[in-house]
């Protein structure tokens, strides 16, 4: 029987969106020359990045020379504490989320900084007045993300930002998987974003410095990133972002559905992040008694490719660090990404696999 | 602590997850409210789950401790609700 293959993975790297695909392909032919040569075909490159950046400003609401490009988000995220941490005026700890993306809190770490870790609530979310509380006028930076790479849930920044701007922090807001979802708040001073997250392709990474922003620039070499990544990467953004306003509320609508649906038909099983306050396309499922590898698995033999969320597949079986700061179920978790092209039919039939896998798996290990 | 009254007590030591959490689970199925379980893993993810599921389940941790006999691991006692 022919399946058409559901790929539910987008905050993981999705699928090269058609328009994305053109603008590398036009871009490779046109933008392959190191922009930074004196000749005519350097200049050519040079345009197509300046377009590209001109394009992801537009989209993100900030100038074109405030945007940057990293070789990937790791490298952005890293660039981003490496920017801020020497340049601040005092030597205070950095305030973190509990539940930022590895790369953050490891930069923070590596640069050998103090850190500052706010708890979260059992959906992921910070409260926005403990976080406050933590940073005082001595604090190098807070680094607040826009929404949770496991579990989707949409953490206060704009919350936060009034009173970190009160006490001139600098914010650093981590916005991949984000970007290209939902609206961003221009509230940030330092902005990370991933382009394989929204359609664009891996290997460029974005970064984002507010001007007036006090940085320490020494660690830059824009010019080695791909023009045609970054050229795709913009077209990506702007797809997506067109997109996010026509499909958002649907699309939103069919995790609704996903986790009433889940809790109401699966015994032991629930959605964990924000009910609400969460991004569109994002839900981590959990259940109980079975490990989210085997999941993962049965559901791409029926066409469903989603993420494990499970501690169980890491090597250093250590488990996440989101879910536990959570207090949630580190084993049997399954996370989805949905894309915008999703439909009310896929979701249907995923209900109709999962009850019984779920039950075969645990039919295997009770 | 007060010692709980006597109660079963597992040693999953060496099983992964979500197997401790299985095998506790199964201990308490059928068991008398109030009916205290002690179960010794060494998963580093039973320290988040071993929690996580009594706080799912309604259950109580009462007591985790470091295993004392030499061969690692960490003692969980858990009480069914009332």
């Amino acid at each position: 029987m022919f399946v058409t293959r559901c790929f539910w993975d987008m905050t993981s790297r999705a699928p090269l969106g058609l328009a994305a695909k053109e603008a590398l392909l036009v871009a490779l032919d046109a933008g392959w020359a190191d922009p930074t040569r004196l000749y005519g075909e350097a200049r050519q490159s040079q345009l197509l990045l300046d377009a590209a950046k001109e394009s992801i400003a537009a989209s993100l609401g900030v100038r074109a020379d405030e945007i940057r490009f990293t070789p990937s988000v790791a490298l952005a995220r890293r660039r981003a504490v490496a920017g801020l941490i020497p340049a601040a005026r005092q030597p205070g700890p950095v305030v973190t989320s509990a539940v930022e993306h590895s790369t953050v809190l490891g930069a923070v770490q590596a640069f050998g900084h103090p850190a500052v870790a706010v708890s979260v609530d059992a959906y992921g979310r910070v409260d926005p007045d403990e976080f406050l509380a933590a940073c005082r006028p001595d604090t190098t930076a807070a680094c607040l993300q826009i929404a949770n790479q496991e579990v989707g849930t949409l953490q206060p920044v704009e919350a936060v930002a009034d009173g970190l701007a009160k006490l001139g922090v600098p914010l650093m807001c981590d916005a991949s998987p984000a970007a290209g979802y939902v609206a961003i708040p221009p509230v940030w001073s330092v902005l990370t974003a991933a382009s394989e997250t929204f359609g664009g392709p891996s290997g460029i990474g974005i970064l984002a410095v507010r001007t007036g922003v006090r940085w320490n620039p020494s660690d830059f070499a824009d010019e080695t990133v791909s023009v045609p990544l970054a050229a795709a990467a913009a077209i990506a953004l702007e797809e997506s972002t067109r997109q996010a306003v026509q499909q958002a509320v649907r699309v939103s609508e069919l995790v609704d559905l996903i986790r009433a649906r889940m809790a109401a038909e699966i015994p032991d099983c629930h959605a964990v992040g924000h009910p609400i306050q969460r991004l569109p396309h994002v839900v981590t499922l959990t259940c109980m008694y079975v490990d989210g590898e085997t999941l993962v698995r049965e559901l791409d033999r029926v066409g469903f490719s989603v993420a494990s969320g499970s501690a169980c597949v890491a090597d250093d079986l250590l488990p996440s660090h989101v879910l536990a700061a959570m207090g949630a179920l580190t084993h049997g978790n399954v996370r989805i990404g949905l894309p915008w092209s999703v439909t009310l039919h896929d979701v249907e039939r995923f209900m109709s696999e999962l009850p019984r896998i779920v039950a075969e798996a645990r039919g295997r290990l009770l | 602590m007060t010692q709980p009254e006597p109660h079963t007590l597992l040693d999953e030591r060496g099983s992964r997850c979500p197997l401790p959490i299985i095998a506790l689970s199964k201990a308490l199925a059928g068991l008398p409210a109030a009916s205290f379980v002690e179960i010794i893993a060494d998963d580093p993810a039973a320290e988040v789950d071993i929690p996580a599921w009594c706080r799912l389940k309604g259950a109580h941790l009462v007591d985790s401790f470091a295993a004392l006999d030499g061969q690692g691991g960490v003692h969980y006692i858990v009480q069914l609700p009332d």
